[in-house]
């Protein structure tokens, strides 16, 4: 299974482009990646009143910098990229000052690596012990050495009740489900994320090199594609509260959304595994206001303005005792909330192998194509 | 031009639905996002009735308006200067001759054919190699750049058609160089001025790409706040700085098509 570069998604293919270019172009200029330093403990005050915040736009809530501002004295400044893998060209590429960056799990294994990121000695910040214990070693940093937690959530499915009544509830149910709701099915536009919940439906791990069982995935989901109104990760709050899809791929957050809007929405965390991701704060190399970035890790540490972010943006936090915060209904709602047991079924998942991911690829176009 | 026969392009079969369905589908998604920005749905993309409550919001979403005021005061400096320096441009290559002429030429046209992301990678790795750091004035200095090749056609195309007669007659009537392009070559220019600016106007807004690694902190521009919307999925206060974004340039331009017009009845009339 050789894989042919005209094989490759034009998705990938731009990706691809986007990083070697970064890569080509700063070794060109021999443009040097200053050494992550492991400067200074936790501040006594803020120095400077400014903070360069990256992130996503729209994924925090205005009003908690507004707060943050209020009580430090620290502006926030906002800049904004739309995808992990552009943020990293850009970092990569040479761009620098910023503070804070909010990458996502496999990302600072990546960044890490490649010396994109600074240690922040959390043990030294008045709030750098509550992290909830299953927060402080995941498989990308290990001790949180590089990296604060920020919100994570799961990947499952959401249904609308009333319509749909066989009470589906694996990965298995869900795809055997989809033929009898032709048009009005979903799934993610997102290779990992499809092949992974197809090769669970049928007890196989994701990850696996077994080509029998990637050839089963492919002829699985090609099988329910004529049944899918799109293949979309986005807009699928709209898509499940107004009916338009009555059985989609979903996170749990968003189906919370929907279900604000209609209280026929089922989020379900399918038995047989699903992905958990995060997302996280970190300082990058050449952060000009370290100092403020520690102050801003620090207030995010705390129980009670974490809990206003997973307030807002309706996904759970890694910080302990922020709980007490929560607004009751959302914290009563296992869509936003999973009991524990619902919890263990998530792992956290570490990217595939470089022949794994070509081997995705393949199912991938064929299942698009 | 000439009137052999009466052959016109309106007479071809099927012309009438093929261009009524070409208008439709070019102004058929503003109309939507027009209409969309009268949602009461918390969902962008989902219809749930009349309402105007996201007009009243709008300036609540500081992150929106702050990167709506970048984009405008980047693209209105950018469309001016660009314009100017392209008018020199092309009055300069205009007067060189044969392959210096060709070469110059090439020379602006290339970066026309030259994927954007390259061009947008190698502004941000010269940047940084001299050290520039990512603020208003880079990324405006980046949106020139990219603009200037295409504020560029118009007034070449504009230059090409003058009557080279009028200039010597200038000369020879005794007019100095400056005179000549004072009082002849810029009025002359002048709505090739204005288009070429416009253009330079609309490629500024609508970039993405070179904004997304020029850009720094201070400077997200709209077209990146809009992408990075990805995450948590579009606010409909979207649909409604795309709707302003639409009004206002549309109004300005029926504005100035009425302008114009008008002041050529009245200069034809004057002229009889």
């Amino acid at each position: 299974m050789k894989l042919g570069i005209s094989k490759l998604t034009i998705r990938y293919r731009k990706r691809l482009a986007l990083v070697s270019i970064a890569t080509a172009v700063s070794l060109l200029v021999g443009l040097a990646i200053p050494q992550a330093n492991a400067a200074g403990l936790y501040p006594s005050k803020p120095k400077g009143t400014e903070l360069n915040l990256y992130n996503w736009s729209n994924y925090i809530d205005p009003e908690l910098l507004k707060r943050f501002t209020a009580e430090t004295g620290i502006k926030v400044n906002l800049g904004v990229y739309e995808s992990n893998a552009q943020m990293l060209a850009k970092l990569e590429a040479g761009a620098r000052g910023y503070d804070i960056i909010v990458p996502t799990d496999y990302m600072v294994q990546i960044m890490q690596k490649k010396g994109l990121l600074q240690r922040i000695h959390r043990s030294s910040y008045p709030n750098g012990n509550n992290l909830k214990a299953e927060f402080v070693n995941p498989y990308f940093d290990r001790g949180r050495v590089y990296t604060v937690p920020y919100l994570h959530g799961l990947t499952g499915f959401g249904y609308l009740k009333d319509k749909v009544t066989t009470n589906p509830t694996t990965w298995k149910e869900f795809f055997a489900a989809i033929p009898s709701y032709p048009g009005k099915t979903t799934i993610f536009d997102d290779k990992k994320e499809v092949i992974d919940a197809a090769l669970r439906s049928f007890g196989a791990k994701p990850c696996t090199k077994n080509v029998t069982q990637l050839q089963r995935a492919q002829d699985l989901i090609k099988s329910i594609k004529p049944n899918l109104n799109t293949i979309a990760s986005s807009g699928n709050i709209g898509r499940l509260s107004s009916g338009t899809s009555v059985l989609l791929m979903m996170y749990n957050g968003a189906t919370y959304k929907a279900k604000l809007a209609n209280p026929n929405v089922v989020f379900v965390y399918p038995k047989d595994g699903m992905p958990l991701w995060q997302d996280n704060f970190a300082i990058p190399v050449g952060a000009k206001n370290i100092d403020n970035a520690k102050i801003f890790l620090n207030f995010m540490m705390d129980p009670k303005n974490i809990a206003q972010a997973s307030n807002w943006a309706a996904y759970n936090n890694g910080i302990a005792g922020s709980e007490k915060y929560l607004l009751p209904a959302m914290q009563a709602d296992t869509a936003f909330s999973p009991t524990a047991a619902q919890m263990a079924l998530g792992v956290a998942m570490a990217p595939c192998s470089t022949q794994v991911n070509d081997l995705y690829t393949k199912v991938w176009t064929a299942f698009k194509g | 031009m000439t009137k052999q026969k009466s052959w016109s392009v309106s007479h071809l079969p099927l012309i009438k639905p093929i261009g009524i369905a070409s208008l439709l589908f070019l102004y058929l998604p503003l109309f939507t996002v027009l209409i969309f920005s009268f949602n009461r749905s918390e969902d962008a993309t989902t219809w749930g009735g009349f309402s105007t409550r996201w007009y009243s919001t709008i300036l609540d979403n500081t992150d929106l308006i702050r990167s709506a005021k970048v984009s405008l005061s980047i693209a209105i400096p950018c469309a001016i200067i660009a314009a100017l320096i392209a008018t020199g441009l092309a009055v300069g290559i205009g007067r060189a001759t044969g392959k210096v002429q060709n070469f110059l030429r090439a020379l602006v046209n290339a970066p026309l054919v030259l994927p954007e992301i390259v061009t947008a990678v190698g502004t941000l790795a010269l940047f940084s190699l001299v050290g520039l750091p990512l603020r208003y004035s880079s990324l405006l200095f980046a949106h020139i750049v990219m603009c200037v090749p295409f504020a560029f056609l118009p007034i070449r195309s504009r230059l090409r058609d003058f009557d080279e007669n009028i200039f010597e007659a200038a000369r020879d009537l005794g007019a100095s160089s400056t005179r000549v392009m004072m009082k002849i070559t810029v009025p002359l220019l002048v709505p090739a001025l204005l288009s070429s600016g416009l253009l330079s106007f609309i490629i500024s807004m609508d970039d993405f790409l070179t904004s997304l690694f020029v850009s720094g902190p201070e400077t997200t521009t709209l077209p990146i706040y809009i992408f990075g919307l990805l995450k948590l999925g579009a606010s409909p206060e979207v649909n409604v700085i795309a709707a302003l974004l639409l009004i206002i340039p549309t109004l300005g331009l029926l504005v100035g098509i009425t302008w114009t017009a008008t002041r050529r009845r009245s200069n034809e009339a004057r002229n009889k």
